[in-house]
């Protein structure tokens, strides 16, 4: 699983937390995510910009907290990652 | 804004506010799921370093930290001894095991768990030098900064009360501003239930090292016990033949066989008879003491009429009583009270209560009844002596303890009613024994159960 994968998944299942079911229909409507009916994670495009559309689906129905979330979710993943891969939304 | 508008913004406003709260409780359940979690493992591990090993290790799955360690003050709250060390990677803990590690003076002024612990605060170290030297070489923490990524170290205390317990460490490859509203709880949330597990768990390790040191200790005292039963088995049987060769010849000297004696002579041997007598009261009791207490104890039961035997030892004591005045009763049914009994081992019962009653007893009277009851057989001897104090009543049948009026007699071992309450349990029967206090005389009954 790449490193943008890992980001993904983890976004989503903290997201599943508080709002269930719906992060996945959600996280299947940004552009180059591909979610399976088993919750398996495609991402197809460039890394910063599909966290970016992820992180602002759920902003758009729930607001600043859920960036906040979102954040929280991927802290101790992204020391391991490269700078690039990650949006500012994030850090 | 139109109706619609307004109301859109309603239901976006409490949707968002909805969200916020769903946010903080999916907080609280991931902690408190991790809290059952190390909760689980309080319940099970027993030990302590098992335990903090667990604990360690589940934090570290969960958070993804570079490492997280425990480490627990020593008794005297003087040095920090590393009991777990978790890393992601084993392979960049080149100075694992945990056992290796030095123990941490909690007197250092530069260590940050040192001060962290001395302020019973949590705080930051920046370096990991400033948290792991000395407990580990230099050349070590400078490799395991390297590869571990760590920019910050929490040095968080367990304190219990104001008692220093003692550390758990936690490693970040960011800085401690970021962390989360998850791992922030958890922190808050699990030091208390750690401390109060390790807490437990020193207390079960302190009651195993107890229970094993009184577990050796019981052992000495059964083999020094042993040792002295057997010899006082040996003692007593080789101090018996002398006594009874002086008895003999104190008797052929005291009848006159062996020559007139003149009264002060006369004396002089009554003293050494009394003298001679005592001592072998006291062998023949340490050799009961040595046989029940080795088990070598044999009881020959017999079916009998123990009414026989009651009036053959009244009648041995009637003189003596005579001698000191007093009146000497025997009361027993007229038909045979049969009980299954060691004969000799009986005698030496009557013969130890009726010879303490007109010890024991300066006027008035000994009153010895035989009787049945409810299948058993009861014999009392009653007497008008100093009778007994509440505490000579709880201890009387206790080895070497004599009466409160012991130090009114000449000849008492200390070892006789404990020898009878024995003997009478040996065969299946009890001895007690009553009184109402001081001047008030003493009555002791014994009860055999009667041969259906």
């Amino acid at each position: 699983m790449s490193g943008t994968q890992q980001l993904v998944m983890r976004i989503i299942k903290d997201q599943e937390l508080v709002i269930g079911p719906l992060a996945w229909r959600e996280a299947g409507k940004v552009v180059g995510l591909k979610i399976g009916a088993d919750h398996a994670v495609k991402v197809d495009g460039d890394s910063r910009s599909i966290l970016t559309g992820l992180v602002h689906q759920y902003e758009g129905l729930f607001g600043p907290a859920s960036v906040q979330v979102c954040r929280d979710a991927v802290r101790s993943l992204l020391p391991k990652m490269s700078e690039e891969d990650v949006p500012d939304v994030l850090k | 804004m139109g109706k619609k508008g307004t109301e859109a913004t309603t239901a976006e406003d409490v949707n968002r506010e909805l969200y916020v709260r769903n946010a903080e409780l999916a907080v609280r359940n991931k902690t408190l799921s991790l809290l059952h979690k190390i909760d689980d493992v309080t319940v099970r591990a027993l030990e302590t370093d098992e335990m903090v090993d667990e604990i360690v290790h589940a934090l570290d799955a969960e958070f993804s930290y570079p490492f997280v360690a425990v480490g627990l003050c020593d008794e005297k709250g003087r040095r920090l001894v590393w009991k777990a060390f978790a890393c992601i990677d084993g392979k960049t803990c080149p100075f694992l095991p945990v056992e290796s590690m030095k123990p941490l003076s909690l007197a250092s002024r530069t260590n940050a768990i040192a001060l962290a612990i001395r302020s019973r605060r949590r705080r930051v170290a920046s370096t990991l030098a400033s948290v792991l030297s000395p407990s580990i070489p230099d050349e070590h923490v400078k490799l395991f900064a390297k590869s571990s990524r760590v920019k910050s170290t929490l040095v968080l205390p367990l304190v219990s009360g104001d008692r220093p317990v003692g550390v758990l460490v936690v490693g970040m490859d960011r800085s401690s501003r970021d962390l989360t509203a998850y791992e922030r709880d958890t922190f808050s949330s699990l030091i208390g239930p750690i401390t109060i597990a390790i807490q437990k768990a020193e207390t079960y390790a302190r009651l195993q090292r107890t229970t094993k040191q009184l577990r050796e200790a019981n052992h000495k005292l059964r083999a020094l016990d042993a040792m002295k039963t057997e010899f006082l088995s040996i003692a007593s049987h080789q101090l018996r033949t002398p006594l009874a060769v002086m008895k003999g010849y104190i008797g052929l000297l005291k009848s006159g066989m062996m020559g007139p004696l003149v009264p002060k002579q006369d004396e002089t041997l009554g003293r050494m008879a009394d003298g001679t007598e005592q001592l072998i009261l006291l062998v023949n009791h340490l050799l009961d003491v040595s046989r029940i207490e080795s088990g070598r104890l044999v009881m020959r039961l017999v079916p009998t009429d123990i009414r026989g035997l009651l009036e053959g030892v009244t009648k041995f004591i009637q003189g003596k009583a005579q001698e000191r005045g007093l009146t000497l009763s025997c009361e027993m049914p007229e038909v045979p009270v049969n009980v299954d009994v060691d004969v000799e081992k009986v005698k030496e019962v009557f013969m130890n209560l009726l010879d303490n009653a007109v010890k024991y007893t300066e006027t008035g009277g000994v009153k010895v009844r035989m009787w049945t009851e409810g299948g058993l057989a009861k014999v009392s001897v009653s007497d008008t002596g100093r009778g007994l104090t509440a505490e000579d009543l709880e201890k009387l049948f206790q080895k070497f303890v004599t009466g409160s009026a012991s130090k009114h007699v000449q000849t008492t071992t200390g070892l006789g009613l404990y020898v009878v309450r024995k003997l009478m349990e040996a065969m299946g029967g009890t001895a007690i024994a009553e009184s109402q206090g001081t001047g008030t005389g003493s009555t002791f009954i014994l009860t055999f159960p009667l041969k259906k």
